[in-house]
């Protein structure tokens, strides 16, 4: 298989998923070093050069506020999800939610129509990543 | 950190006046507390190559900045389907044009070499100025939001029928179009091509006979709604009945032209020719037996097109 093409595929399926990601985070106030670390421990590894601009949009689009504070004898911009976001932020979920839901389907039916199991002790139950599979 | 500032007046000069001090205010900060978290695990202070890792990782000071600018592109994905058939139809009748024009040039000049250079020269330039005009066109289309009405007000009982016997291919319609066109002006005599005949390496000038007068005005008529039936096709790729009567019609007279024009002996003049190939001698006379025989294949061109057409009207 082509890695171009993967890599070019996974980044289309990961572009949505970011924005959700980051005003998920910022439900408490980040600035964008912060922001990206806790992402990161979470196991969602972002560029700065691609958090960044996505922060300036989404404050563009009146979905994050900033400040400038000064904090260890730097100045930093403090993001967080402002009033617009929090009900898009839930719209967004739910999108998520029906649309994580509609692949589980047919991820399930696809696997069964391809391995139609023997018996049903041998049938698959988990269909899927696992929970703790880390996103990268 | 001289390096980091460096790196930060690199991002600068990238980025628009009005946002660039807050974009690498932001990013300085960024760049600042990764060199210390990184500086705290290794309990000493970074070298010049461990900062320039850093930075590397950051990203090249113009793709860093790109990111923050707006998309911009000259023809967006919205537009550029009909900016590159606009484009392909341009270059084609342009093509077709200049294929024909070269062709008259390269067998008329007495240097064929030269005629098919300025032909292939003439060709890149008229095609770079349309490409520029269509682009620019285009460009205001994208720029200014044009909706354009076809795309809301189509219906789908108009949409063209399932590929068969029906079926016009465009560049047929095109290349009907463009010889319509040519014939028409240079009928007209806004278009001169050299007539010379080449004999002996001596260039003898000829011209239609008077025979053609009475006719003059029902050629042009016949060729102007050639070119029109020509663009109607393009448009719309399928047969019609209203124009497959029209085409036989139009052949009908076709071939009605051709036999009285046939029937005429002199339909040739030649010009200032020499006294052997003078103005009955055997130059004209060759060319009167060309012509008559052109006369005879646009009939039978026509005759078989009527069938075709009737065919098409009988049996759809």
């Amino acid at each position: 298989m082509d890695p171009d093409l993967f890599e070019k595929l996974r980044l289309e399926l990961r572009r949505g998923s970011l924005t959700v990601a980051v005003l998920l985070q910022l439900r408490s106030e980040h600035y964008g070093y912060t922001l990206r670390k806790s992402l990161a421990e979470r196991g969602l590894d972002i560029d700065e050069s691609t958090l960044y601009p996505l922060l300036r949009r989404l404050e563009s689009q009146g979905l994050l506020t900033s400040e400038w504070r000064e904090e260890d004898r730097r100045n930093k911009r403090f993001y967080r999800i402002a009033d617009l976001g929090l009900p898009l932020l839930d719209q967004l979920l739910a999108e998520w939610g029906a649309l994580n839901a509609v692949l589980t389907r047919l991820q399930s039916s696809s696997y069964v129509a391809c391995n139609p199991a023997p018996a049903a002790a041998d049938s698959p139950t988990v269909v899927g990543h696992s929970a703790d599979q880390k996103e990268s | 950190m001289e390096l980091v500032d460096r790196y930060l007046q690199a991002v600068e000069g990238y980025l628009p006046p009005a946002s660039a001090q807050d974009i690498v205010a932001e990013l300085k900060d960024s760049l600042l507390s990764q060199i210390e978290e990184r500086e705290r695990e290794l309990g000493r202070e970074l070298t010049a190559d461990e900062q320039q890792v850093v930075l590397k990782q950051s990203g090249h000071p113009m793709l860093v900045a790109g990111r923050y600018l707006p998309q911009q592109y000259l023809i967006g994905p919205n537009v550029f389907p009909f900016w590159w058939l606009a484009l392909r139809l341009m270059l084609t009748i342009v093509g077709l044009v200049y294929v024909v024009l070269a062709g008259v040039a390269i067998v008329s000049s007495g240097n064929p070499i030269q005629a098919l250079f300025q032909a292939a020269f003439g060709f890149a330039e008229t095609a770079l100025v349309y490409i520029a005009v269509i682009t620019v066109v285009f460009w205001l289309l994208e720029h200014y939001q044009v909706r354009m009405g076809f795309l809301d007000n189509w219906q789908p009982k108009k949409l063209a029928p399932i590929k068969g016997r029906s079926q016009i291919k465009r560049s047929e319609s095109l290349f009907v179009l463009v010889v319509s066109v040519l014939f028409v002006f240079w009928w007209c005599g806004w278009l001169k091509f050299p007539a010379l005949f080449y004999h002996n390496g001596q260039a003898s000038a000829y011209t239609l006979s008077p025979a053609w007068a009475p006719y003059w005005w029902g050629i042009l008529a016949l060729a102007v709604t050639d070119a029109g039936l020509a663009v109607v096709n393009f448009i719309s790729p399928w047969w019609k009945w209203d124009r497959l009567l029209l085409r036989i019609l139009l052949n009908v007279i076709g071939i009605g032209l051709a036999t009285v024009l046939f029937q005429q002996e002199i339909l040739i003049v030649v010009i200032d020719a020499a006294t052997e190939f003078g103005r009955h001698g055997k130059l004209a006379s060759h060319l009167n037996q060309l012509m008559h025989g052109v006369l005879v294949i646009l009939g039978l061109v026509y005759a078989v097109e009527i069938v075709q057409d009737c065919r098409r009207l009988l049996r759809p």
